[in-house]
C-alpha cells in the first residue's frame, strides 16, 4: 500500500500569485501568444519558476541575435572589398569587417537553437493544430506582408543610388541561381517555414508512426545528452555544415554560410547548418535539464569560441573578400578552414545561450521590451539601414562617426515606431501577440505573502546513480516558518533530495527551487544555512575564525560573539578544530550553518554525538529559531527528535514519499495499538487471535501490539475475566514510521 | 561578496602557515640550501666551488624551488583532503563565491612566494657575489608571483582526481622529478635535456634568470608561452572535469 497524503497548503493561490510575478503584469499579458520563434510570455504561466528563467534567458539571446542582425547590415557598407553589398561607402574599416565577420558566424545558428527550442515547446503545450495557426500568424504572415512593403521600399532606395553609378558587378560563379527570388533579410522566416513543415511531416508522417514506443527518441536523447555532457557537441553539430560548405561549388569563404538566400531553395550550407541548430533547439527542449550544462560551461566556450575565430581570421586574412579564395588558406587547406569556422559557429552559439542562461535568466521588464520590440526591429529595419547608409556614404567623414549615426538613427527610430505604431495595435498583435495596456504599474511583481509560501521545492525529482534509482518522482515542499522533519531508512533519498536543493547535484528530471531560484544561484543560498554529516573543517582553524569565514559568506551575518553566545561555543572559541571533541565539533557546525542568519537551514543529523544537555540546547535554538520565522529541514534518525520538534514529518522511502503529516497525523495513519495487562493468558495462544501482531511477556505483563485493539481487548476480557491493569496505547511515531517504511518495502 | 573572497585567502593562509609540515619546507629549505651551498660557494679556490654554477643561478634555483611547492601542494594535497573531507561540498552548499576558494589557495601561494623571494633577496643581498640592483630584485619577485600559476594548474589538476591518501604520492612524482630535471641546480645529463622543455619550473627559472641579467636560453617568449600553456592546459583539464562533477 502506499499512502499519500497531501495536507495541502494554498497551492492555487500560491500559484496564481506566482503567475503573475512570471507574467509581469498579470492578467492582461494572460492571453498573448508567442510570436516568432520565439516569445514566451504565454508559455510561462503553467510553469514553474526556473522553467520561466530558462525562457527569459532564451528571449534575450534572441533579441541580441536580432538586433546584432541590425549592427551587421550597418556595418556591411564599410567592408573594403566585400562587393555583395549594393551600397559601399567611401570610407572603409578593418573593425567594422571584424564585427560582420564575428557576428555573421553565429546569429542565425543561435536564432535557429532558440527557434527549434520554442517551436517543440509550442507543439507539446498547444497541439498540432494551434501550432500551425500560431506560426502561420507569426512567422508566414510577417514573411510575406514584410516582404510586400519591405520590397519596394529596398528597390527604390537602391535605384536612387543607381543613379550615381552602376551597380557593383557580383563576382564571378554568383550567377543567378535557379528559382531565383529576391527574399532580403527575410529568407530566414523562409526557411523557417521550410523546417516547421519538414518537422511536421516527419514526426506526424515518421516518427509517430515508426516510434510508438518513443523507443528511438530514447536513444537519440541519450545521444544527446552523452554528446553534451562529453563536450563532443560542438564537433557533432559542425560536421555536417562543415561538410556543406565543402560541397558548395564555388565557396566564398569569408561570408561563412552564404546568406541571404538568393532563391526559394535554399543553398545548401543554410539548409543544413541552420537545419540542425533547428533540431537542435527541439531536441534540446526534451531535455532541458541540458540547459544548466550551457549555462555552467559558457567561461569554457566563449574562449574557445575565440580562439577558433582568431584562427579564422588569421588563415582568411583581415581584409573582407566577397570571391572564393583558391586553395590553400595561408597554406592550410580549406577543409580546416571549414572546419574552423562551423566549430566557431557553435562554439559562439553555446556561449551566448550560456550566458543568456546565465545572466539573463530574471525577468526583466526592459529585456522583455527589447525582445518584443526586437522582432519589429528586423524585419523593418533593412530599408532604413539602406537609407541613412545611401545619405552619408558620398559624406568626407570617417566611417567611425558614419557608422554610429547608421545604428543609432536606425535603432531610434525602430524603437520608437514600435513604441507608437506597433506596440499595442494589430501589427504588434500579429507580431507578438496580443498585448493591451497595463492599468497601473504598482501591481507587479507582488507575491501574496501567504503562511505557506514555499521556500524551497523539489518537483517531480528524477535522480539515478548507475542503476540505483535514488530519487523516483519526488515532490517535496518547504514551507516558510515550519519545522520539517524528513524521515526514512537508510537509501531512502534524504541525502540525495537535500544536495538537490542545495545544488550540489542536478536531477536527471524534474526540478529544484530554493526562493523561486535555481540552487545553485549564489543569492538563493545566501538565504540558506547548512549543517552536514562528518564534515572535516580546517583543522588549524580556531573555532572563531571559522565562524568569522563562513559568516563572510552571508550578506548580513550575525556578529561571531553573538553566534558563540547563541550555540553555546564561547567557551571553546579560541581552540583549533582538531582539538575539539567530537560533540564540539558537531556543535561548530551548527554554529556555521546558523552564523548567517539564514531564512531556511538544512540539518542532516544534527544531534548525533551530542550530549543530553548539547542537544537540548541545539532544540531550544531550533524552536527559537523557528517563532522568529525561519525554516528547518531536518534529517534524523532519533525519532523521538522529529516528534518533539516537527511541525510536519515527511517520510521517503525508496525515493518516494510515502507519507506526509503532522507528528499526530502520522501516528493516527497507524491502527496499531500496544496493549499491556497482567493475566494467565500465554504470550504464545494470544499470537494466534486474529488481529494480533506481536505478543511478548515482559516481566508480568503481557505486552500485544493488535491491528485491531478492539476485538483482542474483547478477547483478553472473555478469555480471562481476572485481567488486570489493562493499558491500551496508541502507536509512537517509531511504530508508525516502522509500519509505513515495511510496508513501502 | 568582496569580503569573501578576503576571508577565505587570510584564512587559507594562516592555516598554512600554522602547518608546520606545510610551512617549514617550504619557507626554510630554500634559504637554508642557498646560504649552505653559497657559503661553499664563497670559499673561492676549491675545485667543488668551480663546479657551482655562479651569481644568479643559485638564487633563481632555490627561487623555483620554494614557489614550486605551495601551489603544487596547496591545490594538490590540501584539495584532495577536503575533497574527501566533504569540506569542498560544505562550502558548495554554503554561499562560497565559488570562485573564492581557488583564489585563496593561489593568493596563499603568492604569499608563499612573496615570502621566499624576499628571504632570498635579503640573503642575497648580503652576498655581494649577486650583483643584482633593486630593480632586477623586484622583478625576479615578479615573475616568481606569476610563477605560481602552472604549479597551482598542475596541482589542481592532481587535486581534483585523486584520493587525500594517495594525494602526497602523486604530488611528490610530480614535485621532485621536476625539481631535479629542470636544471635548477646541476646541469641535466646530456641525453635528456630535453625533458626540460615540459617542465615549468625551467621555464620559470630561465625567465628568473633572464629578467636577473642572464639571457634566457629560448627567449623570454617562449618561455612564458610555455609557463601559460602549462597553466591553461591543467586549469582547462581540470575545470572540465569540475564541471561535469
Amino acid at each position: 500500500m502506499t499512502l499519500h497524503l497531501t495536507f495541502a497548503p494554498a497551492r492555487p493561490a500560491l500559484a496564481a500569485g506566482s503567475r503573475r510575478l512570471l507574467t509581469g503584469a498579470g492578467p492582461p499579458f494572460a492571453e498573448s501568444l508567442c510570436h516568432a520563434a520565439i516569445c514566451s510570455r504565454s508559455l510561462t504561466h503553467r510553469m514553474t519558476r526556473s522553467d520561466s528563467e530558462r525562457l527569459h534567458a532564451l528571449d534575450a539571446v534572441r533579441a541580441f541575435a536580432l538586433l546584432a542582425g541590425v549592427v551587421l547590415h550597418a556595418a556591411m557598407s564599410y567592408l573594403p572589398g566585400f562587393t555583395i553589398w549594393p551600397l559601399l561607402d567611401r570610407s572603409t574599416s578593418v573593425p567594422l569587417a571584424l564585427t560582420f565577420y564575428v557576428i555573421h558566424i553565429f546569429r542565425m545558428t543561435a536564432f535557429f537553437v532558440i527557434a527549434g527550442f520554442f517551436g517543440r515547446l509550442l507543439l507539446h503545450r498547444h497541439g498540432v493544430r494551434e501550432f500551425v495557426r500560431n506560426r502561420s500568424v507569426r512567422i508566414l504572415v510577417p514573411l510575406v506582408a514584410g516582404w510586400i512593403v519591405v520590397f519596394p521600399a529596398v528597390v527604390a532606395t537602391l535605384a536612387s543610388a543607381r543613379n550615381e553609378g552602376p551597380p557593383p558587378a557580383l563576382p564571378a560563379g554568383l550567377e543567378r541561381p535557379a528559382l531565383a527570388f529576391p527574399l532580403l533579410h527575410l529568407w530566414f522566416l523562409y526557411l523557417l517555414t521550410l523546417l516547421y513543415a519538414l518537422l511536421l511531416t516527419v514526426r506526424q508522417g515518421i516518427v509517430t508512426r515508426i516510434d510508438r514506443g518513443e523507443r528511438l527518441r530514447g536513444v537519440l536523447d541519450r545521444g544527446v545528452s552523452l554528446a553534451m555532457k562529453s563536450s563532443m557537441m560542438p564537433v557533432v553539430l559542425a560536421t555536417p555544415l562543415a561538410a556543406a560548405l565543402l560541397a558548395l561549388p564555388i565557396w566564398p569563404q569569408y561570408g561563412g554560410i552564404p546568406t541571404p538566400d538568393q532563391s526559394l531553395i535554399p543553398n545548401l550550407p543554410a539548409f543544413v547548418g541552420y537545419g540542425t541548430a533547428f533540431a537542435f533547439g527541439w531536441l534540446l527542449h526534451r531535455q532541458q535539464t541540458l540547459l544548466g550544462l550551457l549555462r555552467r560551461r559558457w567561461m569554457l566556450h566563449l574562449p574557445v569560441a575565440i580562439a577558433l575565430t582568431v584562427a579564422c581570421v588569421l588563415m582568411i586574412g583581415i581584409s573582407p573578400s566577397a570571391a572564393a579564395s583558391p586553395e590553400p588558406l595561408s597554406g592550410l587547406p580549406v577543409t580546416v578552414y571549414a572546419a574552423c569556422y562551423a566549430l566557431a559557429a557553435w562554439y559562439w552559439t553555446f556561449s551566448l545561450l550560456g550566458i543568456g542562461l546565465r545572466f539573463f535568466a530574471r525577468e526583466s521588464l526592459l529585456w522583455r521590451y527589447i525582445a518584443d520590440a526586437s522582432y519589429w526591429i528586423y524585419l523593418a529595419h533593412l530599408p532604413l539601414v539602406f537609407l541613412l547608409q545611401l545619405m552619408l556614404k558620398n559624406l568626407p567623414w570617417h566611417w567611425a562617426v558614419k557608422f554610429p549615426i547608421v545604428v543609432s538613427t536606425a535603432l531610434i527610430l525602430l524603437f520608437v515606431s514600435y513604441h507608437f505604431l506597433v506596440r499595442f495595435t494589430f501589427v504588434g498583435e500579429t507580431l507578438n501577440g496580443r498585448r493591451r495596456r497595463r492599468d497601473g504599474d504598482g501591481t507587479r511583481g507582488e507575491t501574496p505573502a501567504t503562511p505557506h509560501d514555499v521556500v524551497a521545492a523539489l518537483s517531480a525529482v528524477t535522480k539515478r546513480y548507475g542503476t540505483t534509482l535514488a530519487l523516483d518522482g519526488l515532490s517535496l515542499d518547504v514551507r516558510r516558518g515550519e519545522l520539517l522533519a524528513v524521515l526514512g531508512p537508510n537509501g531512502a533519498g534524504k541525502s540525495t533530495a537535500i544536495s538537490l536543493l542545495l545544488g550540489l547535484q542536478e536531477a536527471d528530471s524534474g526540478s529544484a527551487e530554493l526562493f523561486g531560484l535555481t540552487p545553485d544561484r549564489l543569492e538563493a543560498r545566501m538565504m540558506v544555512g547548512v549543517m552536514m554529516q562528518e564534515v572535516g573543517l580546517a583543522p588549524e582553524l580556531k573555532v572563531r575564525e571559522l565562524i568569522d569565514l563562513t559568516s563572510s559568506y552571508y550578506p548580513s551575518p550575525l556578529t561571531v560573539e553573538q553566534t558563540l553566545t547563541l550555540t553555546h561555543t564561547t567557551a571553546i572559541a579560541d581552540r583549533p578544530f582538531a582539538k575539539l571533541s567530537a560533540g564540539q565539533k558537531r556543535q561548530v557546525q551548527f554554529a556555521l550553518a546558523v552564523c548567517g542568519r539564514p531564512s531556511l537551514l538544512f540539518l542532516d543529523e544534527p544531534t548525533v554525538g551530542l550530549d543530553v544537555q548539547a542537544r537540548e540546547m541545539l532544540w531550544a535554538v531550533l524552536r527559537q529559531l523557528v517563532a522568529q520565522g525561519s525554516s528547518i529541514v531536518l534529517t534524523t534518525h532519533y525519532l523521538e527528535e522529529a516528534e518533539a520538534l516537527a511541525d510536519r514529518v515527511v517520510v521517503l522511502a525508496r525515493g518516494r514519499m510515502i507519507a506526509s503529516g503532522t507528528v499526530d497525523e502520522m501516528r493516527s495513519l497507524v491502527t496499531r495499538r500496544r496493549i499491556r495487562c497482567i493475566t494467565s493468558i500465554a504470550a504464545e495462544r494470544a499470537r494466534e487471535w486474529p488481529g494480533v501482531v506481536s505478543a511478548a511477556m515482559d516481566g508480568v505483563y503481557l505486552q500485544i501490539v493488535a491491528a485491531d485493539a478492539d476485538a483482542v481487548v474483547r478477547r483478553i476480557l472473555m478469555t480471562d475475566a481476572e485481567a488486570h491493569d489493562l493499558e491500551v496505547h496508541r502507536a509512537g511515531l517509531a511504530e508508525a514510521f516502522t509500519e509505513l517504511t515495511q510496508e513501502a518495502a | 561578496m568582496i569580503r569573501a573572497y578576503i576571508a577565505e585567502a587570510k584564512y587559507e593562509t594562516l592555516r598554512m602557515l600554522r602547518a608546520p609540515a606545510f610551512a617549514g619546507p617550504f619557507l626554510v629549505i630554500p634559504i637554508a640550501m642557498y646560504l649552505f651551498f653559497g657559503m661553499m660557494g664563497g670559499s673561492g679556490t676549491s675545485a667543488r666551488a668551480e663546479s657551482m654554477p655562479p651569481g644568479p643561478f643559485l638564487l633563481t634555483g632555490f627561487l623555483v624551488m620554494g614557489i614550486m611547492g605551495p601551489p603544487l601542494f596547496s591545490f594538490g594535497m590540501s584539495m584532495a583532503l577536503e575533497r574527501e573531507q566533504g569540506l569542498l561540498q560544505l562550502k558548495r552548499a554554503q554561499p562560497m563565491p565559488k570562485g573564492a576558494y581557488l583564489l585563496a589557495k593561489l593568493l596563499m601561494s603568492i604569499i608563499f612566494a612573496a615570502l621566499v623571494a624576499t628571504e632570498l633577496a635579503v640573503a642575497a643581498a648580503f652576498r655581494s657575489r649577486v650583483p643584482l640592483t633593486a630593480g632586477q630584485l623586484a622583478s625576479v619577485g615578479a615573475v616568481a608571483i606569476a610563477g605560481t600559476l602552472p604549479f597551482g594548474a598542475i596541482g589542481l589538476f592532481i587535486g581534483a582526481r585523486v584520493s587525500g591518501r594517495t594525494a602526497p604520492a602523486f604530488v611528490n612524482l610530480a614535485y621532485i622529478p621536476m625539481m631535479y630535471l629542470s636544471g635548477l641546480f646541476f646541469p641535466i645529463p646530456e641525453g635528456i635535456r630535453w625533458i626540460a622543455l615540459f617542465s615549468p619550473a625551467f621555464h620559470l627559472n630561465q625567465l628568473a634568470l633572464h629578467v636577473a641579467g642572464t639571457p634566457s636560453l629560448l627567449g623570454p617568449a617562449i618561455n612564458v608561452a610555455a609557463m601559460a600553456g602549462v597553466t591553461v592546459m591543467f586549469a582547462g583539464l581540470t575545470v572540465r572535469r569540475l564541471v561535469r562533477a
